[in-house]
């Protein structure tokens, strides 16, 4: 009978044990399910995976866009404000020169000031016309009037783009088309392009 | 439709901008000192060290013009005869110093990190979603905009905006305006490069608590694969943090580096002393360049770095106390390391009493916030009294007194932990209830009833640990009580440190309160599990070997 080295046993099993923990933890990279279920929570893809590809980026990075932004950039005023959708304003404040756009979210050191997030986040501003919802929208410009006069838009930014998804879970941006038809009453267009249009207000 | 070879140009800049110039100072560095040329043998010493000079170039350059009142793309001009005269300096040089272009690399390594570049130019950066990544777009936009790092006004909204560290922005800036590719486009090509660097990063933290490279290789690899804080996240390696974490792991191989290469044993007096900084001021220059990188890039990592010792030092010092002289790791026997580590827990017990006098009223406003404030000071004391009694005392005295203070140790921070808290890790019903947003700490209930924070672990967290990262714990004790070396110390005292602040209300509203900082659930940063289950797998294979000098 030959002789079991229990030692030598335990040592194999502890690797295999090893192995196993890794490929368990390491799955995410190869799950195809694991990118779409993300995708369908807007949730960040952090980790790389094989099933990740350069057309997500491409098509909800912005990266379509450059064309129009480098036609606005000639003709927008310097230290202007610009009202957009949440998406826009971002791409707006990296691709345009010195203007002002600002937006919902809170990042880095702004914690402490109102904000509209909550506002949006639950959607009261596309419900507008309930009569609690605009007592909630009277008490935001309560509390920013105290903190900073940021009203007094000079453009509006306006992006008619059906495929990013930042803009499609915004009902905001979704709004824009009904936007469109009165901002005519109030602005000029003074910029088309394949997605963006740019009203100033008059 | 996407283009096929879109992105092209920018890569060619990044590699321009960021790699050239630095990577040209580096070899002139190399052939005026032969320990930087031993420091930085490894192909990814080569690298971080040609990134982060680049980056400190740029940045003094990018000063330069913000002090000057010149434009970035006055620098057009500058960094071309910057190139030429560092190109210059480096083929005068005399033949016997061509050694300088000498590198330590392997095939598989080289091979990792083509298959990240790959990976990562075909999955991209994070911009497809508005995550912070466009903040901070959209103050190098600014930068470039104002030719300058002092900004009168936040990057979005117009408004006064907290300070945040300019320097990765202030390149991004540069590129931007020199190039006059958008920086979109430079975000998403660099995370394919930042990814690369950033496990070669980690590749020489790992070869500086290993000192094998098969070790420091499988903790790479595991690196990519395995789930953790920042561990694997490569798709935001073009973040400010993740920037950081690079030279963070590098600040630890340069300290390591330098420890195991001090000779004298006598610092005494002060010309010892002098003549140790004398001795050691190009890992110290080394050390002070990577500090700076991270200071102003994104400054938390100085302080995971300190609290990385400090978990380090406390390991290796109650190892110290526990083993017979015969036993004691290295860097207990090195006279720097001990003076090192002595003064980081007076540090550490000072800062303690300090916060006390400091908080006086608080602390005395219930008996759970006395626990807050007195359960680190007791810590450090009872580590301190250890440290320095460690080489006066005899074996079984000090052997004696370490049970001891290691009993009590574990028995207050096992008292202190939530166990809701650490259940909840593994069970995420138990949870306490997000309050007001999903970054914002828990809250906990103390024995006598204060509200403490805790952190939620569904911010990153439980992805992050689930489940090498907590197995690796235990198995880094383990190895430390079976065979403590550096690695198995290092990783012990990181990981149950990260591990304890995280589960203890006690110690995590402490490190709020002392750090004022709002993320310090980021503390499980200092979990290497990648490291440790890279090191456990090869303790075991060495097992198997019937060969004992490969062991």
């Amino acid at each position: 009978m030959r002789h079991v080295n229990l030692t030598k046993l335990s040592t194999i099993a502890g690797l295999i044990s090893l192995l196993l923990l890794i490929l368990f933890d390491a799955r995410y990279h190869f799950d195809k399910e694991f990118v779409e279920v993300k995708q369908q929570h807007f949730s960040d893809q952090r980790i790389w995976s094989i099933f990740y590809k350069q057309n997500e980026v491409y098509e909800h990075g912005a990266l379509t866009y450059l064309e129009d932004f480098a036609a606005i950039s000639l003709i927008i005023e310097d230290h202007s404000t610009v009202l957009s959708d949440l998406a826009t304003s971002y791409y707006a404040s990296v691709l345009l020169p010195r203007v002002k756009i600002p937006n919902i979210h809170r990042h880095h050191g702004s914690l402490r000031r109102p904000s509209w997030s909550a506002f949006v986040k639950k959607r009261y501003a596309c419900y507008i016309e309930h009569p609690e919802n605009l007592q909630r929208l009277q008490d935001f410009k309560e509390q920013q009037r105290s903190v900073s006069s940021l009203l007094g838009f000079d453009y509006i930014l306006l992006n008619s783009d059906s495929v990013n998804r930042n803009l499609k879970s915004d009902c905001l941006a979704q709004r824009s088309k009904k936007i469109a038809e009165n901002l005519p009453l109030v602005a000029d267009l003074v910029f088309t392009g394949k997605y963006l249009s740019l009203w100033k207000l008059r | 439709m996407m283009p096929v070879f879109f992105h092209t140009a920018s890569h060619l800049w990044i590699f321009y901008l960021f790699f050239l110039n630095g990577l040209l100072i580096h070899y002139l560095l190399r052939s005026r000192s032969s320990k930087y040329a031993n420091c930085t043998q490894p192909v990814e010493a080569q690298v971080c060290a040609a990134f982060f000079v680049s980056m400190s170039l740029n940045g003094i350059l990018l000063l330069g013009v913000d002090i000057l009142g010149g434009k970035i793309s006055q620098l057009i001009f500058v960094l071309p005869v910057v190139t030429l005269v560092l190109l210059i300096s480096l083929f005068t040089l005399k033949g016997a110093q061509r050694g300088i272009f000498s590198v330590d690399f392997s095939a598989p390594r080289l091979v990792l990190y083509v298959l990240v570049f790959t990976v990562l130019f075909y999955n991209g950066g994070l911009i497809e979603h508005v995550t912070d990544a466009w903040w901070h777009m959209a103050l190098a936009n600014q930068i470039g905009y104002a030719n300058s790092f002092d900004l009168d006004t936040g990057p979005l909204n117009g408004l006064n905006s907290n300070y945040y560290p300019p320097l990765w922005h202030g390149n991004l800036a540069l590129a931007n305006v020199l190039s006059g590719i958008s920086l979109p486009v430079f975000w998403n090509s660099f995370t394919a490069w930042g990814a690369v660097v950033k496990v070669m990063g980690f590749y020489l933290l790992a070869y500086s608590l290993a000192g094998r490279k098969n070790v420091a290789f499988l903790s790479a690899v595991l690196f990519v694969l395995l789930p953790g804080i920042g561990d694997s996240y490569l798709r935001v390696a073009a973040w400010p943090s993740h920037i950081s974490y690079t030279a963070w792991f590098c600040l630890f191989y340069v300290m390591f580096f330098a420890i195991d290469r001090f000779a004298s044993d006598s610092l005494s007096s002060l010309r010892n002393w002098l003549e140790l900084f004398v001795a050691q001021r190009v890992y110290l220059g080394v050390f002070l360049l990577l500090s700076g990188v991270v200071y102003f890039v994104h400054r938390a990592e100085l302080l995971w770095f300190f609290i990385g010792m400090v978990a380090y030092v406390i390991a290796v010092t109650v190892h110290a106390n526990c083993a017979d002289e015969q036993g004691e790791i290295e860097d207990w026997s090195n006279t720097l390391f001990r003076i090192l580590a002595r003064t980081i827990l007076l540090a550490c017990l000072s800062v303690g009493v300090w916060f006390i006098t400091e908080q006086q009223e608080k602390a005395l406003s219930s008996l759970d916030f006395a626990i807050v404030f007195l359960l680190p000071v007791i810590i450090f004391a009872g580590i301190s009294c250890l440290a320095w009694l460690s080489p006066a005392a005899d074996v079984g005295q000090r052997r004696w007194l370490a049970y001891l203070f290691i009993f009590i140790l574990v028995t207050a921070l096992v008292l202190t932990i939530d166990l809701r808290q650490l259940m909840s890790l593994f069970d995420p019903e138990q949870a306490y209830a997000i309050e007001s947003s999903l970054e914002r700490a828990l809250h906990a209930t103390g024995v006598f009833g204060e509200r403490l924070q805790v952190p939620g672990w569904h911010h990153q967290l439980r992805f992050g640990l689930l489940y090498s990262g907590i197995v690796s714990i235990p198995l880094a004790l383990f190895m430390a009580i079976v065979k403590p070396t550096r690695l198995s110390l290092f990783t012990a005292g990181t990981g149950t440190l990260a591990i304890l602040v995280c589960c203890s209300p006690y110690l995590y509203q402490w490190l709020v309160d002392i750090l004022n900082y709002h993320s310090v659930w980021r503390i499980a940063l200092l979990i290497f599990h990648p490291i440790v289950i890279a090191a456990f797998a090869y303790q075991l294979w060495d097992s198997l070997s019937p060969d004992p000098s490969t062991r």
